[in-house]
């Protein structure tokens, strides 16, 4: 039993509820230390910051649901004098006038738990609570109001506590502030990273003024930057109390939320952050990104990613790997080529595959995603051996920032680029399913820094790099759909589906629809995989074998309850039934890269009976479309998607006897920009209908002036997913 | 929703702690059993082999008081691997649970996981309930996991009813209820018709004691339907009145008959204090320039539905004693019982007869001559003027004084009448209360069905509405009207040109135009179309395994008429055929009509019950069909070129 990581899951709970409400209301405050909660309230509401006596609102916003006049993050990280502890303070201080009844309810109950300790942390939390009336009259809430919840986890309390606001009514200010508290106790570490924070200057609600400001011990380490527009820090230095403060104002923000393929990290002005706490010793012997004690630190220099990388390998280096000898068992004759590829596959089977089928009857994740880090290492270091040509790419994800705006190293994600034949290829994804070629969607068309990895660190020349982006035709779905009307009467069309899927959007189907048994035997067949059960030690083989066959027994009724959810997300039909449903490949290999299944759907509420003649929804048969809202339609943000990406249908009907078809020009679509689009062409041969249809997004990217030529084709996509035609009795 | 979500995070996360128990053995014999449930319940992960609780009535001497124990001892059989289950022993302020276990067959204890805790009751901002949750993991098919415990009721009203279902199926289920010869207990079987339910009466001289043994067979899980009326209404359960007790030569009465219930309840309110200050003043602004009883009643009732939010604290005696009107006042916020009671004392201050008013809503099938905390859960105020009633629901926002909420209708209700109570009942709204009238007027344009269109909205419905409306972001009120006269929520189409003011004592009125893209086929010189999008109940056939009622939440009445004018150069060449189904429980009469130039779409519809009865699924089931057959059916105009 897994019962040490109850508490962190708690605590993950708990701290998630508390700083995801600070932004909506969430959390009271509750604390057994008196004094510090007086301390509390008159640095929060005593502070003399003008900001917070502000009780109008500007015109423009007065019919948003509520305004935020004022708001403060205040941080402050220090440590103990001659004790080994850290303390981490945060109190966010709230000033928000509620304009309508969903803000007024949304901020009139809040909860927070009681203070606890886990592990080595101690945590403890205030709060104040004051009603300010349109009269300008001041009701301060009494924290004894709140009623505690009871909760315990095997005998191990994590109670709430619940205060809901008397006197709230419409138009009044809510003025709060809930503050945590963390004394961390280090006994003998000497080095300990705090959380990183990200803020946006954005809320749900709009912001008139905002200050986020921290206190850092002189001796910590402080990464820090700010993007897309944030204002930057101020510092003042207080000598007498060794500590310095940072701060920044900003305001004037509108709110923002619910919009389509968004990155706010990217778009929005954004502001992040982490403190280290280092002894002198502590700091040199680590290698990361912490600069000067003190002093702010915003750039990552290329020396300093050298080092952190050749730490970070020497580190994995203690890790034994197997793949030299997997290799000179199974590929150690095979050319450069084969034995760059199959380095990967052979890595994946037993790093990856191998293990999956255990963890599937145990009910865990058998194909989690995991870092590239490893996996990047331990074939590097295998075409080290085997003298393979190959770079190591160095990146941060698309959705956090660009590689010039690193300040934290865990941002960083990392590929091979290798070097042998006719074209390079990539490694990138590190699951059961994924081949080389494929080049994580996060890291497509971002700029990366590479290195040569067959060279000596101590010879690394880190040189930059844009990483490809994949085209729509290599994240492709082709679909052949062949309908046949069942019952006309009952509105009854089966489909008889062959649906092949490549590149990121197979990823999703193979998930779904594919389990271990479904490739093992390939694997075992290439790779030579034992049967991991039939190796084990005798108790453990017979529980495993009698899960498979309890697994095996219900598998097929699990995966067609599967496959009728997924068909009911992609047609907007009734789906009645699914059934013979089998795997033509599985595609798990750069050679045969497509996941093709075919099966047949039994759907209802295609047809309505006119008179003596019948409408059909034909346009439902290429699956839903994106339907986008007036309000979508103007857009201030550039459009980040996950890829760039095509899916071609091809629908035959076979005409019912006594029927013709009408309707079959409006089934002619082409809309085609920059940006993408959407063709159709429709066309009777013999007794058959035959469409096809071809929607491409062009790429993973489009600036925001070019929103309206998305729109352009994602309408007709969508307007085309309406269309009928008619079945006419001759 | 902060607190909700962090409790169904908890469980959540009780529920999905992986664990291996490599102690697990499986017996044949089991395993067999596991594979013949299986195939009868195909959905099912767990069953129940046995299910017995058994209630026992006696005296505890340290409460000086009659007390019930529940020992309850049940069998799970696990009929997939990998299964996870959680048991629940739920307890309050006027219950404890003293002991539980869970063990194998083999009387080992078997590992898992214990939460604690409150937990959310509906819309209760803060009860006293709470529960322990058993949570386990079993990796095999075929495991028996033998689950005990022992809780007791301190305080025997408390005890109110117990069901057969349970949440999973149960092979046998069986419930003993063991009274004393010194206690009167009356059982009250409910909804047995249709169930093989067994009874046994075995008397025992040398206890005393009398025990009714009731044994089902073949119990289904609790069922997992939507729109489903309380369980009440029609799942077997025995009601458990406990009405006195002799003990030690002492009567005691618990809840002998409705005069002890309403005793009770008023020995609770005459605790409530009432501070008049600051009411008087409020009660003096509001009714100020007022001259009759109507007048003020709708101030102050309407005061109280606008400005009270509905936060309920409902632990220990506050589930049952109204917080003081003075204290709901200051704190703008309460719960049934203390809007109540703050409509109450100021209608009182303004000089109104106005009283505490118990109910028990349509989740509850019984009346007031059942002596038991089960026949009622809410509370209103009842102004007496005369013969006349308003009965006032301060929760209901925005229903007008004159209509009675649809959960409220035909409900017997008991009105304060200082020593004494009166019981009345209140009165069902006739189905025109309930009118929703759409006017539409349709052009054809460029082959695009355009045109405008007025809805009235009145009755529950209205009031549902608005009390959305009110709650929702303002930025968001002009879509929500959209989205009411389209009828779906991406109402783009439509364009609202003016709305009522949000006023209950006004129907809703929108008046608005609409642009439908593709909603006319053109198929040579022929144009399909028909008049409806929104097509109420298309979607709404009972499933056909279905067998508990189905409630629609209110009782329905509305009323389309559309006209297309033709357009020049056109002629209708087919219409549909026109539906019309009624019986006792609903209307469907739905046709297309030429006048003159034009065609004209009428379409009434009456749910005249809330609540549709497994009997009439197959009538419904039959009206829907045709219904849809009518839905798809299009109008035909063809072109004179």
């Amino acid at each position: 039993m897994n019962k040490k990581y109850y508490p962190r899951s708690i605590l993950f709970l708990f701290v998630t509820l508390l700083y995801s409400g600070w932004s909506q209301a969430s959390g009271i405050g509750y604390t057994e230390d008196g004094k510090r909660a007086a301390e509390l309230k008159q640095l929060m509401w005593q502070s003399g910051d003008p900001d917070f006596d502000v009780t109008e609102v500007p015109e423009k916003w007065a019919n948003k649901s509520a305004v935020i006049i004022a708001k403060s993050n205040n941080l402050s990280y220090r440590k103990g004098a001659m004790v080994s502890r850290l303390y981490f303070n945060r109190a966010i201080h709230t000033r928000i006038k509620l304009q309508d009844q969903s803000a007024l309810e949304e901020y009139a109950q809040f909860g927070i738990p009681e203070n606890y300790m886990y592990r080595n942390t101690e945590y403890s939390y205030y709060a104040g609570f004051k009603v300010i009336k349109p009269s300008g009259k001041e009701i301060e809430i009494p924290l004894g109001s709140a009623v505690k919840e009871e909760r315990q986890v095997n005998q191990k309390g994590f109670n709430k506590l619940k205060l809901a606001i008397p006197n709230l009514e419409l138009g009044d200010i809510l003025d709060y502030y809930i503050a945590e508290e963390q004394t961390i106790y280090l006994n003998q570490s000497k080095y300990y990273s705090f959380d990183p924070v990200i803020f946006q200057l954005h809320d749900d609600y709009p912001v008139i003024k905002q200050k986020i400001s921290f206190d850092v011990l002189r001796r910590c380490f402080i990464n820090l930057k700010s993007l897309n527009g944030a204002p930057d820090f101020q510092l003042s230095e207080d000598a007498k109390d060794d500590k310095n403060h940072y701060s920044l104002e900003d305001g004037n923000r509108e709110s923002t939320k619910d919009i389509r393929w968004f990155y706010p990290n990217r778009a929005l002005p954004t502001i992040k952050f982490k403190v280290t706490y280092a002894s002198g010793m502590a700091a040199t012997a680590t290698s990361s990104f912490i600069g000067e004690p003190g002093k702010l630190k915003s750039e990552v220099s290329e020396v300093e990613i050298k080092n952190f990388l050749r730490y970070m390998i020497k580190n994995a280096s203690y890790n034994y790997s197997s793949l030299p000898f997997l290799m000179r068992d199974r590929f150690k004759k095979e050319d450069p080529l084969t034995r760059a590829q199959q380095a990967y596959y052979v890595y994946r089977c037993f790093e990856h595959v191998e293990n999956s089928e255990v963890a599937l009857l145990n009910e865990g994740n058998p194909n989690p995603a995991k870092g590239s880090f490893m996996g990047m290492i331990k074939i590097s270091d295998y075409y080290k051996e085997q003298k393979i040509p190959h770079e190591i790419l160095i990146a941060v994800p698309r959705f956090i920032s660009g590689i010039d705006e690193l300040i934290l190293e865990n941002e960083l994600s990392y590929l091979l680029k290798v070097n042998v034949g006719d074209s390079p290829f990539y490694i990138s994804r590190f699951t059961n399913h994924s081949t080389i070629g494929e080049i994580d969607e996060n890291l497509q068309g971002v700029e990366a820094y590479f290195l040569d990895g067959l060279v000596k660190d101590k010879k690394w020349e880190l040189k930059k790099v844009e990483i490809p982006v994949s085209s729509h035709e290599e994240n492709r779905t082709e679909a052949q759909y062949t309908l046949e009307i069942t019952d006309l009467n009952e509105g009854k069309i089966k489909i008889a589906v062959l649906k092949a899927t490549i590149g990121a959007n197979r990823v999703y189907d193979q998930n779904v629809l594919m389990d271990e048994y479904d490739y093992i035997e390939e694997e075992r067949k290439a790779y030579k995989l034992a049967d991991k059960i039939a190796s084990m030690k005798k108790k453990e083989m017979k529980k495993y074998l009698e899960l498979r066959e309890s697994y095996k027994a219900n598998r097929q009724e699990k995966l067609y309850e599967r496959l009728k959810i997924y068909m009911e997300n992609n047609f907007p039909l009734t789906i009645e039934e699914v059934s013979d449903f089998k795997i033509e490949n599985t595609g798990r290999f750069h050679d045969k890269p497509d996941f093709t299944y075919a099966c047949n759907v039994e759907t209802s509420g295609g047809i309505k009976k006119v008179g003596p003649n019948y409408l059909l929804d034909i346009g439902k048969f290429i699956e839903g479309q994106v339907e986008l809202q007036q309000k979508e339609l103007d857009r201030k943000y550039d459009v980040y998607m996950p890829y760039a990406r095509s899916f071609a249908y091809t629908v035959e009907l076979k005409i019912p006897e006594g029927y013709k078809v009408q309707g079959l020009e409006k089934l002619k679509v082409a809309v085609e920009n920059e940006t993408g689009g959407f063709t159709s062409k429709a066309q009777i041969q013999g007794d058959r209908l035959v469409i096809t249809t071809e929607k491409y997004y062009s790429s993973n990217f489009v600036k925001q002036e070019k929103w309206p030529l998305m729109v352009e084709f994602l309408k007709a996509a969508s307007d085309f997913n309406k269309l009928q035609i008619l079945l006419k009795r001759t | 929703m902060i607190r909700c979500i962090s409790l169904i995070a908890v469980m959540c996360f009780v529920g999905h702690i992986p664990f291996i128990a490599f102690s697990q053995k499986v017996d044949e014999e089991f395993l067999a059993k596991a594979k013949a449930f299986k195939e009868e319940f195909p959905d099912e992960d767990i069953v129940l082999l046995s299910s017995r609780s058994q209630y026992d009535f006696r005296f505890s001497k340290k409460q000086n008081s009659l007390e019930v124990a529940l020992k309850e001892a049940n069998q799970y059989l696990t009929l997939n691997s990998n299964v996870e289950y959680t048991i629940r022993n739920y307890y309050n302020d006027n219950s404890y649970i003293e002991s539980y276990s869970l063990k194998t067959a083999r009387g080992k204890s078997f590992d898992h996981d214990k939460y604690c805790g409150h937990y959310r009751q509906g819309d209760i901002f803060y009860s006293d309930a709470q529960l322990c949750a058993y949570h386990f993991e079993s990796l095999y098919q075929g495991r028996l996991i033998v689950y005990e415990s022992g809780k007791v009721y301190k305080d025997p009203k408390y005890l109110t009813y117990t069901f057969f279902h349970e949440d999973i199926p149960s092979q046998k289920r069986e419930i003993e209820l063991k009274v004393p010869d010194w206690a009167e207990v009356e059982l009250v079987e409910r909804n047995f018709e249709g169930y093989e339910i067994r009874k046994e009466v075995k008397k025992s001289e040398k206890e005393g004691t009398t025990s009714y043994i009731y044994t089902l067979e073949n119990v289904e899980a609790f069922p997992k339907e939507d729109d489903v009326p309380g369980y009440l209404h029609f799942l077997p359960h025995i009601l458990i009145l406990t009405k006195s007790y002799t003990y030690g030569g002492k009567k005691e009465t618990v809840l002998a008959s409705t005069d002890d219930l309403y005793r009770w309840y008023a020995s609770l309110t005459a605790l409530n204090q009432v501070d008049t200050g600051k009411l008087k003043a409020k009660v003096d602004e509001l009714t100020q320039g007022l001259n009759s009883t109507e007048e003020k009643i709708k101030a102050v009732y309407y005061w109280v539905q606008d400005n009270i939010q509905y936060i309920a604290f409902e632990n220990g005696l506050a589930g049952f004693k109204p917080e003081d009107s003075h204290k709901v006042f200051f704190k703008r916020y309460g719960d049934c019982k203390g809007m109540a009671n703050l409509t109450k004392d100021m209608l009182k201050l303004a000089g109104i007869d106005a009283r505490l008013t118990w109910i028990g809503t349509s989740k509850i099938p019984y009346s007031y001559d059942i002596p038991s905390l089960a026949v009622d859960n809410h509370m209103i105020c009842t102004v007496i003027e005369g013969d006349k009633r308003y009965i006032l629901d301060a929760t209901e926002k925005f229903n007008p004084v004159s209509l009675h909420a649809e959960r409220i209708q035909g409900k017997q209700i008991m009105i304060e009448d200082g020593s004494s109570y009166l019981i009345e009942e209140v009165p069902q709204e006739p189905l025109e209360r309930y009118l929703c009238k759409t006017d539409l007027q349709f052009e054809l344009a460029d082959q695009k069905l355009q045109g405008k269109g007025a809805y009235t909205i009145d009755g529950e419905y209205k009031k549902n509405l608005l009390n959305v409306a009110n709650s929702i972001e303002n930025e968001k009120l002009e879509k929500f009207m959209k989205s009411i006269v389209s009828g779906n929520g991406n109402p783009d189409q439509f364009e609202v040109s003016e709305y009522s003011e949000l006023k209950r004592e006004q129907p809703l009125e929108i008046v608005y135009r609409f642009t439908l893209e593709n909603h006319v086929n053109a198929f040579d010189k022929e144009l399909y179309l028909d008049l409806d999008f929104i097509e109420e109940f298309k979607g709404g056939k009972v499933k056909e395994e279905r067998k508990v009622p189905l409630d629609f939440g209110r009782k329905v009445f509305r009323e389309t008429v559309a006209e297309l004018t033709i357009p020049q150069g056109y002629k209708v060449n087919y219409v549909p055929e026109p539906v019309s189904v009624e019986n006792e429980y609903f209307k469907f009469d739905l046709k297309y009509e030429l006048q003159s130039g034009k065609v004209v779409y009428t379409k009434e519809i009456k749910i005249f019950d809330k609540l549709l009865p497994a009997s009439q699924f197959n009538a419904w089931n039959n009206a829907v069909k045709k219904l849809n057959q009518f839905y798809n059916d299009q109008l035909i105009l063809q072109s004179h070129e």
